[in-house]
C-alpha cells in the first residue's frame, strides 16, 4: 500500500522538500483514517435512518386522535351515536372512522384469539378522527365537549408515547452526532500527534528549510499536501467499507420487513453527506497538518 | 551592509557566549572568522544567517534594523543569504539537481529557469554529470561543492561558510577557495569560518578574531607584520 501511496503522490505532481511520502507511517494514517471514515458512515447513516423513522411516526400520526369510549358503560353502542353526532358539528373534523365490531376484533386478536366471541367480552369503542390542525386548545375543549357527554370518554392524541418516542429518537440522533464529533476529534488528536513526530523525525531538515527563507507557509504546504492525500485516500478507503457494512446491514433490516424501522435506502441528501466525507476528512487532515506545523514552526527563531 | 553593534549572546541561563561584539561588513568584502574551538564563530555564524536572535545589541542587515522585523520579513532577509554548512546539510533523499534548485524553489522561481541556473552552476562547479545521484554516493569535496552550489544559487548577497575546508584535502581546499574569490568578484559578500591558518595566510584577507567570545578585527597588512614577527 506505501508503493502505491508514494506513486499516487508522485503521479498526481507532488513535489515534497522534505521526505514524508517515503515512510511506512502512511500506512498507518491511510489506515487510522479509514476507519475513522468508516465509523462516521455509520454513525450518520444511523443518525439520517432515525430521522427516517421520526418522520415516519410523526407523520403517520400527525392531525389523528382516537376517541375511546371504555367498555363497561352503559350503552356503548348509544354514546357511539351521540359522540358521532357532536364530532360532525365541529368543523376542524375532516374525517371521522367509528371502527367496527370487526375491526376491534382484529385489533385484539392477537391477545384473545380470532375465533373468540366478541359479545362475551365487553368492548370498547373507538372512533377514529382526522383533525385539519391538532392544537392543544382544539384537543382540550374536544375532551371538555365529550366529557359533558360522558366523562368516562378519553381523547387520546397520541401525544405521550409518541413524545417519548420522539425524544427517545431524539436522544439516539444526538448519540449518532455525537459519536461523529468524537470520531472527528479523535481524528484530529491522532493526526496532530503524528504530524508532530513527523516534524520531529524532520526536524533538522525543517530547520535547514527554515533558514533557507522557506516561510512558514511553504514549509506547512508539504505537511498540508502530504495529509491531504493521505486524507483523501483514507476518506475514500473509508467511504467504501462503511458503504459496504451498510449495504450488508441493510440487507439483514429489511429481510425483517419491520414496520418500526424504516428501510436503509438513504435520501439524496444522506448520500451527499456521505459522499463529502473523504472531502471533509482531507480538509480535516490539511488543516490539522496546517496548524500544526505553523505552531511548532512559531517556535523557531 | 552588515553592522553588528554591541551584540551579546546567552543560550539559556548560562553566561554569554558572544559579549560586546561590533564589527561592520562592507558590499563586496571577504573575510575570514577565525579563532580557536569553542570561541563562538559557530553562534556568530548562526547570527549573521538569523538562526538565533541575540539576546541585547543591534544588528543591521542590508541597512535594516532586524530588531522588529515580522517573521516573513526575516524569511525574506534569510533568502539574501547563502549559507554553507560544516556540515554540509544536503538533503539525503534528494538529488544533486534538486538539492542546488531547493533555494529557487523555495522562492517559486519558474521551474524552466531552475532549469537552465541549476544545469549552468552544477556545470560551473564541475558536477554536470552527477546531477540525478543522490549526495551519499559523492565524495566529500563533491558534496562540499553541492552545498556551495546550494548557497550561491539564488545570487545571495551575503554567502557565509562555516569551516568549508574543515573535510577536504588541501588541493581542494585551494580549488574550494578560488570558486569562493571567483564569487567575491561578482559582487558576493563572503565571510569564512576556519581555523586553517595556512588558508588564511595564502588568502590574505582581513581576519575576526574571535577569542573567549569578544571579536577583534585584524586587517591584512597587521597580520603579515604579526607574521613577520612571529605571533602565528
Amino acid at each position: 500500500m506505501a508503493k502505491s501511496v508514494q506513486s499516487f503522490t508522485q503521479k498526481a505532481g507532488g513535489r515534497y522538500d522534505l521526505p514524508l511520502n517515503r515512510s511506512g507511517n502512511g500506512r498507518f494514517i491511510i489506515l487510522l483514517i479509514t476507519m475513522m471514515t468508516f465509523l462516521a458512515v455509520l454513525a450518520i447513516s444511523a443518525s439520517f435512518a432515525l430521522s427516517g423513522v421520526a418522520a415516519k411516526w410523526s407523520t403517520g400520526l400527525e392531525n389523528k386522535l382516537t376517541i375511546e369510549i371504555p367498555a363497561g358503560e352503559t350503552d356503548v353502542s348509544a354514546l357511539k351515536v351521540e359522540v358521532k353526532k357532536k364530532l360532525d358539528s365541529i368543523d376542524n373534523i375532516s374525517k371521522i372512522d367509528v371502527m367496527s365490531d370487526d375491526a376491534i376484533a382484529a385489533l385484539v386478536a392477537p391477545w384473545l384469539g380470532a375465533d373468540f366471541a366478541l359479545e362475551e367480552v365487553p368492548m370498547p369503542a373507538l372512533i377514529a378522527v382526522e383533525t385539519k390542525e391538532n392544537t392543544r386548545a382544539f384537543i382540550d375543549k374536544l375532551q371538555k365537549d365529550l366529557s359533558e357527554i360522558n366523562s368516562a370518554i378519553i381523547v387520546d392524541a397520541h401525544e405521550e408515547w409518541l413524545e417519548d418516542f420522539l425524544r427517545m429518537i431524539g436522544a439516539l440522533k444526538f448519540g449518532a452526532m455525537f459519536v461523529s464529533l468524537v470520531i472527528a476529534a479523535t481524528a484530529i488528536v491522532a493526526i496532530t500527534g503524528i504530524i508532530r513526530a513527523r516534524m520531529s523525525e524532520h526536524r533538522p531538515d525543517v530547520e535547514l528549510l527554515h533558514l533557507m527563507g522557506a516561510s512558514d507557509a511553504y514549509i506547512a504546504g508539504q505537511f498540508q499536501r502530504y495529509a491531504l492525500r493521505l486524507g483523501l485516500l483514507g476518506g475514500a478507503f473509508g467511504l467504501f467499507a462503511g458503504a459496504l457494512g451498510l449495504a450488508i446491514f441493510s440487507v439483514g433490516i429489511n429481510a425483517g420487513d419491520s414496520d418500526l424501522f424504516p428501510s436503509l435506502r438513504l435520501s439524496g441528501l444522506a448520500i451527499f453527506v456521505l459522499f463529502c466525507l473523504p472531502f471533509v476528512s482531507c480538509a480535516l487532515c490539511s488543516t490539522t497538518a496546517k496548524i500544526t506545523v505553523l505552531r511548532s514552526l512559531a517556535r523557531m527563531p | 551592509m552588515i553592522r553588528f553593534e554591541n551584540i551579546g549572546l546567552r543560550y539559556g541561563v548560562g553566561d554569554e557566549v558572544l559579549r560586546d561584539i561590533n564589527f561592520k561588513l562592507e558590499r563586496g568584502s571577504f573575510n575570514f572568522l577565525t579563532g580557536p574551538s569553542g570561541a563562538g564563530k559557530t553562534s556568530l555564524m548562526r547570527l549573521m544567517y538569523l538562526g538565533r536572535t541575540p539576546t541585547r545589541g543591534l544588528i543591521t542587515m542590508f541597512g535594516k534594523n532586524i530588531n522588529g522585523m515580522t517573521r516573513s520579513e526575516i524569511g525574506m532577509m534569510r533568502q539574501k543569504i547563502g549559507v554553507v554548512f560544516q556540515e554540509f546539510r544536503l538533503l539525503p533523499h534528494l538529488s544533486v539537481f534538486d538539492n542546488v534548485a531547493l533555494p529557487l524553489r523555495i522562492t517559486e522561481t519558474p521551474e524552466k529557469e531552475i532549469q537552465n541556473n541549476v544545469n549552468e552552476l552544477l556545470d560551473w562547479v564541475g558536477l554536470g554529470d552527477h546531477k540525478d545521484q543522490l549526495p551519499e554516493t559523492l565524495s566529500g569535496g563533491q558534496q562540499q561543492r553541492v552545498a556551495i552550489a546550494r548557497a550561491v544559487i539564488a545570487r545571495p548577497k551575503l554567502l557565509l561558510a562555516d569551516e568549508p575546508t574543515g573535510n577536504l584535502d588541501d588541493t581542494i581546499g585551494v580549488r574550494l577557495m578560488n570558486l569562493l574569490e571567483q564569487l567575491n568578484r561578482m559582487g558576493t559578500t563572503i565571510v569564512v569560518a576556519t581555523h586553517n591558518q595556512g588558508m588564511m595566510n595564502q588568502f590574505g584577507h582581513p581576519r575576526l578574531i574571535l577569542e573567549q567570545g569578544q571579536l577583534h578585527v585584524q586587517e591584512p597588512q597587521t597580520w603579515i607584520r604579526d607574521k613577520i614577527e612571529g605571533v602565528y
